[in-house]
């Protein structure tokens, strides 16, 4: 069976401090929730699929090819962090085309397809707005298109809803769930609050039991 | 540190006498600051003032001043980023030590730094251009570093990380993300350089030729050789127009549509491939060596003579042709030097002390404050000549005082002073003062009760820094200076001017004393700082 994200005894840990082995397995399109208190290790083992860390030990495959190695650019996961740091020299059109310019898209076409989105989750017309014009839902989606837009294997969701008030998280999560279904993406969503888990996943997984 | 809301900003009434410490800076600037630049701005209209501003050669000069400031700048800038992304930003072993080593240059007397490179350089790279831009370079290297450094330490390394799961490589991080982050601090940090190039005298006059005339070294030509004061307080006013463009072109350009959070600085973890970690280490012990090299060319040369190692250079201080020459000893000189330095600091650490008190005490105390940092911005030749104008001659004639040189000095010690002590009082939690109210204080004793410990000690400390801008100050005091009295840094361009194996000997001693009195004091400033833990040395 194909898997779209796999870890195969992956320990994950930085400064002395390490947590795993941890093998995990994402089905192509499914949504995996991933729960557990503060500092357990799910940001680090989120980070460290993206490649933003290095691996301690273990593999990582996507699509079942082995990326362990790979930098993180060149890993096709894209990730949403907790806060959106949208970049600021921006607008939030050209922080959404980022990932496509960096495909080689040309920044006009870019442009046009990341306008497309923004209207898709109901931004439009904000294409040209200064991000710090956004307010916090607002600029969580933009965000979360723009790792959405490169068209990603697996998306990682790292706790996207926890700086936000409780009406906003609940309405974003179950908007999320169904962007995601839409594209037919696989992601994995790490958080600490079981109802949200419930609201967006397929699969709900104890940090402790992976 | 959070910035707390002080008394000036109206949450808690300041003692009534305290209200009115703006009056005493602003009172000194007018006297000291400002009559002289009208002085000399009304000298330029006189005699051969405008005539030299339509003159063709003027424009050249000027030219040539922007482009060695432009090449000067560049390539501090591009010494410097290097440097700062290793030792602003990584945590290593001698990290500490290698931050403290690149500040070194920038506290280094630049008549000293001349010295250095025309021992170190003198026989492979003839006086000129070259020389010239690459010693402003070394001096500068600590503007850029301590500059765009601090702002690195503070870049939220998430940004980097999320546009690298976007599929940015490395460098398209650094372009796209980094760059853009760091773009005022570089902007601010070329100002500076490009102002502190474009104004250098002591290298431009041990270093330089025919190529690297410039409107500062003509401003002392016209003043000291040609005794043409109309033309070089043109010159002075004209230079005085084009700092003022520069100044207004980097505000320009450091404006940002938005920008990336800072977060609390932190150094990041060594990176785990061993290429990266060999890069980062050879970054750091070539910076470590580039700022060494001339120290050591100095050292050296302050104990060789054509014969040999030798202690005769040091032995000859008290003695050197005292009898022959109108130079006068070398320990005259430094003793001289020493009570300039001394008068100056008393005088900046009070009159800057007040101007960063005004800042807490009252709404204008920040104006005040603002018009005390302007005199960074003015060559010293232009501060120098606008003094000997006005006080050089009747009705104000101070000459005979012997206070111009530390009253000029003070003008340039003062920025620096309020730079150090206003960030640091402007810390100190105003609700102690509220909290000794309260507990039966008077307004005097509830307020030295919350900003009396961190303000002795950092006067103490801006006192310092100020008798070592004071030490190793050239530009003002070639004006002002005088032929009897020289100070050290006059003392060792008037040596150098001279042939003969002794005075470049002697020469290279003073050069080695005033660094060692420098060092000193800036270490001990520094020590000062980490008990107060308010106080940087950077500026």
């Amino acid at each position: 069976m194909q898997f779209a994200l796999r870890t195969d005894t992956l320990v994950v840990g930085y400064d002395g401090w390490e947590s795993g082995p941890i093998d995990l397995q994402v089905t192509p399109g499914s949504i995996t929730a991933i729960l557990g208190p503060s500092g357990c290790g799910k940001s680090t083992l989120l980070s460290t699929i993206a490649g933003i860390r290095p691996a301690v030990s273990g593999r990582v495959f996507v699509n079942d090819i082995d990326v362990t190695d790979l930098p993180a650019h060149d890993r096709t996961v894209g990730m949403v962090f907790q806060e959106p740091l949208l970049f600021p020299n921006y607008d939030a059109a050209r922080n959404v085309g980022y990932g496509l310019e960096r495909q080689g898209v040309s920044r006009k076409d870019a442009r046009a397809q990341a306008l497309e989105l923004l209207d898709w989750v109901g931004l439009g017309g904000f294409g040209d707005r200064a991000v710090d014009e956004l307010s916090g839902g607002q600029a969580q989606r933009v965000s979360l298109i723009r790792a959405l837009a490169p068209g990603p294997s697996v998306l990682l969701l790292d706790e996207p809803f926890s700086a936000l008030d409780v009406d906003l998280r609940q309405r974003l999560a179950r908007e999320v769930s169904e962007l995601l279904r839409g594209r037919g993406v696989a992601a994995v969503h790490v958080t600490h609050d079981p109802t949200e888990a419930a609201a967006i996943a397929d699969v709900v997984l104890r940090f402790d039991d992976i | 540190m959070a910035r707390h809301v002080g008394p000036g900003d109206g949450a808690l009434n300041a003692p009534g006498w305290l209200r009115g410490i703006w009056a005493i800076p602003l009172a000194f600037l007018l006297f000291v600051l400002v009559v002289p630049l009208i002085v000399l701005m009304a000298r330029t209209w006189s005699g051969n003032g405008v005539r030299i501003l339509a003159d063709a050669s003027t424009w050249q000069i000027a030219s040539l001043s922007v482009i060695q400031a432009l090449l000067s700048t560049a390539l501090s800038l591009l010494i410097g980023l290097p440097i700062a992304a290793v030792v602003s930003r990584y945590s290593f072993r001698g990290r500490a030590l290698a931050l403290a080593l690149v500040t070194v240059p920038f506290v280094m007397p630049t008549v000293v730094v001349a010295m250095a490179f025309r021992t170190l350089l003198g026989s492979s790279l003839p006086q000129g251009f070259a020389i010239v831009v690459l010693a402003h370079a070394y001096v500068n290297l600590a503007v850029v570093v301590r500059i765009v450094g601090s702002q690195w330490t503070q870049h939220d390394d998430r940004y980097p990380q999320a546009a690298r799961t976007l599929g940015a490589s490395a460098f398209t991080v650094f372009r796209t993300v980094t760059l853009p982050y760091l773009r005022p601090s570089i902007i601010a940090s070329a100002v500076v350089v490009f102002i502190f190039s474009f104004t250098s005298l002591g290298i431009i006059v041990l270093l330089g030729d025919s190529s690297t005339r410039t409107l500062e070294s003509q401003i002392l030509r016209r003043t000291s050789v040609l005794l043409d004061f109309p033309a070089a307080a043109a010159l002075a006013v004209l230079q005085l127009v084009l700092i003022c463009v520069v100044i207004a072109i980097g505000a320009v350009a450091s404006r940002q549509r938005g920008r990336q959070k800072p977060i609390r600085a932190a150094l990041l973890a060594m990176p785990r491939s061993v290429r990266s970690r060999t890069l980062i280490r050879a970054v750091a012990v070539i910076s470590c060596a580039i700022v060494l090299l001339p120290v050591l060319a100095l050292l050296l040369a302050s104990i060789r003579s054509s014969g040999g190692l030798t202690l005769q250079w040091w032995s000859a201080l008290g003695s050197i042709d005292a009898d022959t020459t109108r130079i006068g000893s070398p320990v005259t000189a430094l003793l001289q030097s020493l009570r300039f330095a001394l008068i100056t600091g008393v005088v900046a650490s009070i009159i800057g002390g007040c101007a960063a008190v005004a800042v807490l005490a009252h709404r204008w105390g920040r104006a005040v404050a603002f018009v005390a940092i302007i005199p960074l911005g003015i060559s010293a030749a232009t501060l120098g000549l606008g003094m000997l104008l006005a006080f050089g001659r009747p009705p104000f004639d101070l000459r005979a005082t012997g206070l111009l040189i530390p009253l000029a000095h003070s003008l340039v010690a003062i920025p620096l002073v309020v730079a150090v002590m206003a960030p640091a009082l402007r810390s100190v939690d105003p609700r102690t003062q509220a909290v000794a109210a309260t507990l039966g204080a008077r307004p005097t004793r509830a307020f030295l009760t919350a900003y009396g410990p961190t303000l002795s000690t950092v006067m103490l400390a801006a006192g310092g820094l100020a008798c070592a801008v004071s030490l190793g100050e050239f530009g003002a005091a070639s004006f002002l200076a005088r032929t009897g009295a020289p100070t050290v840094p006059i003392q060792i361009v008037r040596l150098l001017s001279r042939p003969g194996e002794q005075s470049y000997g002697v020469a290279a001693v003073m050069s080695v004393i005033l660094v060692a009195l420098t060092l000193a004091l800036v270490l001990g400033v520094d020590r000062l700082g980490r008990r107060s833990g308010a106080v940087r040395t950077s500026h």
